[in-house]
């Protein structure tokens, strides 16, 4: 774990470092972002979650923008989340049910120009935390059992944006807040791949705790990862 | 981070192209046994599911109370599961033409040898020597397996006495229902292996070390001719005690479905010179009352062979005598028939003497009194014997559900099961014939421990009695368990929750406190998220 927060540590500041550096005093842009999409995993053992190893998020995102030097690069805050509360994967006809849920907190940059007015074509790269929380639950007996991981992830897609002011022309007043707003929309598809999730401590939770109760060796969801899909609606915002 | 990227984008390029199939195993029902009772407490489970065979162990490691499992891996499409005697081998069932056995006797490692076999049998039948292993198919095939096409009446043969297991397949001319076992006897100053397999109105003698065919199958009909009910066997005993009146004779008891009649197979050493055959076979029916349901072979002192035999339809039990074909029927002091029962023997004080009895202990579900027989004390010529003499009754609180006798230990006790969640159980004193009745929750399960028991209730408890005033004490368990067993060495219990995931307790035998104990749950689904990957 201690190797993999270093490599953490050192992606985070030359992230940071590039934006700073990138932006200066003239960064005047900043978007937010509502989105989803889907990660394709399709390692043998994900089949123990899904027949169709298709992993929806919902994701949400904060860029930053500077219009004036290496435009092309706009720095993001990306999280994401996936796994549905409440709807357990069910594996040997209703025996046992397992679910799996994920949040992935990333930094990225998106690297693009703008082609005419309103489209941009970018590539974007990014990586950063994963946190993986695996639940069974057995109906017979009643039982609950749970792990968290803490691993890395990440990833690099291909696509673009649409971007569109809010009015058209040139407005009365520049600086009033309508003028500031532009809207789009964005589509990437590329792939995301994260580090070996090992569940070896899957905690069975008991009421009563006199007992000492071991921790299970759950298995492995190994290193690698899959094609992946995001869109996204934003606001962009002239500071 | 780019460098992740960059390998992401080369493993997207690299398994863009592989559509790995999906894992049907995950969609199929979870399905594992129930415990086998192996040595020195061990429990082992044949997961189907996973394809393994899965060892739970109770121990003690410097002074503290673990729980150990050990699994092999055995692909194949896994089966019904037969231990050995002892504990130390369990044979699987493969559907796809396999014997397993697992070699259970190292306490730190299984290993597993296999044969090849004809056919995916469906029932097997171990020799009590051990020496062989009869695989046959079912009446009714309960095998959710689909069947393509199979030769119903075909035996496999396994012959377990060399290191490397053997098997070979004869076809009877009828398909085997069951099959009995002879002891290992001598006849005609030969040491022999016989066999009996039970057929719908047939009974085969199978010679085991006959290197001829002729003598390897000798069909023995019960019925005589064809047009006539069909007489399933339903019990078969083989009686090799030598007869001091026919010494060389070996004799097999059949009780069926069918007829008041036991049959009597009497096998002999051929005497004529031109026979072909090495044994000559007749054939005896011995009344047995009106309608006989179980029966036992009893080695009577001083009164010789004789067939006891429960009747199936009033509280009456039948004894019959052997040599003279003489049977009388005595009643049972019930009021419903007794289907079930045990043998004993029981140590009598007659003065300064104390000599051993044979007893019998009958029971019925349906009966809350059971009755305890002494087959010693009765006469068959003679009048009725009295009842309190010859025939004893106990009294119990409530209907027995099952009863489960201590064979091991020198005193004579019985746990007498009651059924519900809450109908306590029952210790029965079989040397003075009373009960103590135990109120409280149902056991789920026993163990005999010399002085003392252990039981598992319907409740989350764990109950240690003494067995000589039956004083019960409780103790919690974090849930209810259902399987115990016991690692005598070291003291520890090992109970089984009886749970889909494989959730145990092993506790303390002498103080069986959260302190001194370990709960270890999920041992059947370890590994679980990597085992269809191969």
């Amino acid at each position: 774990m201690s190797m993999k927060m270093k490599v953490f540590c050192a992606a985070l500041m030359s992230v940071v470092s590039m934006a700073t550096m990138e932006t200066g005093a003239y960064a005047d842009e900043i978007s937010f972002k509502a989105g989803g999409g889907s990660q394709m995993l399709k390692q043998p053992s994900y089949d123990a979650f899904a027949r169709e190893n298709k992993y929806a998020h919902v994701a949400v995102e904060v860029g930053y923008a500077s219009r004036q030097r290496l435009s092309i690069i706009e720095p993001f805050l990306l999280v994401q989340t996936s796994g549905d509360p409440g709807t357990y994967a069910q594996t040997f006809n209703g025996g046992l049910e397992q679910d799996l849920y994920a949040q992935r907190v990333m930094l990225g940059a998106d690297i693009g120009v703008m082609v005419g007015r309103f489209f941009r074509p970018s590539v974007r790269l990014g990586g950063g935390y994963l946190h993986r929380k695996l639940e069974v639950y057995v109906p017979s007996s009643s039982q609950h059992y749970v792990e968290h991981t803490h691993d890395f992830v990440g990833f690099g897609e291909a696509g673009g944006s649409v971007i569109i002011p809010l009015f058209f022309g040139t407005p009365a007043n520049p600086d009033s807040f309508g003028a500031r707003l532009r809207l789009g929309a964005s589509a990437h598809m590329g792939y995301m791949a994260q580090t070996t999730s090992t569940f070896d401590e899957l905690e069975p939770q008991l009421d009563d705790e006199t007992w000492p109760v071991e921790q299970v060796d759950y298995g492995e969801l190994p290193a690698g990862g899959g094609r992946l899909f995001n869109v996204g609606v934003f606001v962009r915002f002239r500071l | 981070m780019f460098a992740l990227c960059v390998s992401g984008f080369a493993g997207m390029v690299s398994t863009g192209c592989q559509e790995p199939e999906y894992r049907q195993q995950w969609d199929e029902s979870y399905d594992i046994s129930a415990p086998f009772r192996a040595k020195d407490g061990a429990m082992v489970y044949i997961h189907r599911s996973f394809g393994q065979i899965i060892r739970v162990q109770p121990a003690k490691i410097n002074g503290k109370v673990e729980i150990l499992h050990d699994r092999i891996r055995i692909d194949g499409d896994l089966q019904q599961g037969l231990l050995n005697g002892d504990g130390t081998a369990l044979f699987v069932m493969d559907g796809d033409k396999k014997l397993h056995r697992v070699d259970l006797s190292n306490p730190d490692e299984m290993s597993v040898d296999s044969v090849d076999l004809a056919s995916a049998y469906d029932r097997m039948v171990l020799d009590p020597e051990e020496e062989f292993l009869l695989m046959s198919f079912n009446d009714s095939s309960q095998s959710s397996a689909k069947i393509i096409v199979r030769n119903l009446n075909e035996v496999a043969i396994v012959d377990l006495r060399a290191a490397e297991m053997d098997a070979r397949f004869v076809t009877l001319s009828n398909r085997a229902l069951d099959f009995e076992f002879a002891p290992s006897f001598e006849l005609g100053g030969e040491s022999r292996r016989l066999v009996a397999a039970l057929s719908n109105s047939e009974v085969t003698i199978v010679d085991l070390l006959a290197e001829d065919d002729l003598n390897a199958l000798r069909e023995v009909p019960l019925t005589l001719s064809e047009a006539e009910a069909i007489k399933r066997p339903e019990q078969a005993v083989f009686d090799v005690t030598p007869d001091e009146s026919l010494p060389d004779t070996i004799n097999l008891y059949v009780k069926t479905t069918q007829g008041t009649d036991i049959t009597q197979i009497s096998v002999q050493p051929s005497v004529r010179q031109d026979s072909a055959y090495t044994f000559d076979i007749s054939v005896n029916q011995l009344a047995a009352g009106a309608s006989p349901g179980k029966i036992a072979v009893l080695e009577l002192p001083g009164r010789g062979t004789r067939l006891l035999a429960l009747n199936r339809a009033t509280p009456e039990f039948t004894l019959v005598d052997v040599a003279s074909g003489e049977s009388a029927s005595f009643t049972l002091p019930m009021t419903k028939a007794a289907t079930e029962f045990l043998t004993y023997t029981a140590s009598r004080q007659a003065g300064e003497d104390a000599t051993e009895e044979i007893r019998i202990l009958a029971y019925s579900q349906d009966s809350p009194v059971v009755s305890v027989i002494r087959p010693e004390t009765i006469s068959i010529g003679g009048d009725q014997p009295t009842l309190g003499r010859s025939v004893e009754a106990i009294r119990l609180e409530r209907n027995p559900s099952s009863i489960d006798y201590d064979a091991e230990a020198a005193a004579n006790r019985a746990v007498v099961f009651h059924g519900g969640y809450s109908g306590g159980f029952t210790i029965l004193d079989l040397e003075a014939n009373r009960d103590l009745p135990i109120d409280g929750y149902s056991l789920n399960d026993v163990l005999f421990d010399g002085l003392y028991a252990y039981g598992t209730l319907a409740s989350s408890n764990l109950v240690a009695f003494e067995l000589d005033t039956g004083h019960p004490t409780a103790f919690d368990l974090p849930y209810q368990a259902q399987s115990l067993t016991l690692d005598v060495s070291e003291g520890v219990l090992l109970l089984d929750a009886g749970e889909p995931e494989g959730s145990f307790i092993a506790l303390d035998a002498e103080e069986p406190t959260p302190e001194n104990a370990q709960v270890h749950q999920a041992i059947f689904l370890e590994g679980a998220l990597n085992f269809f990957d191969k």
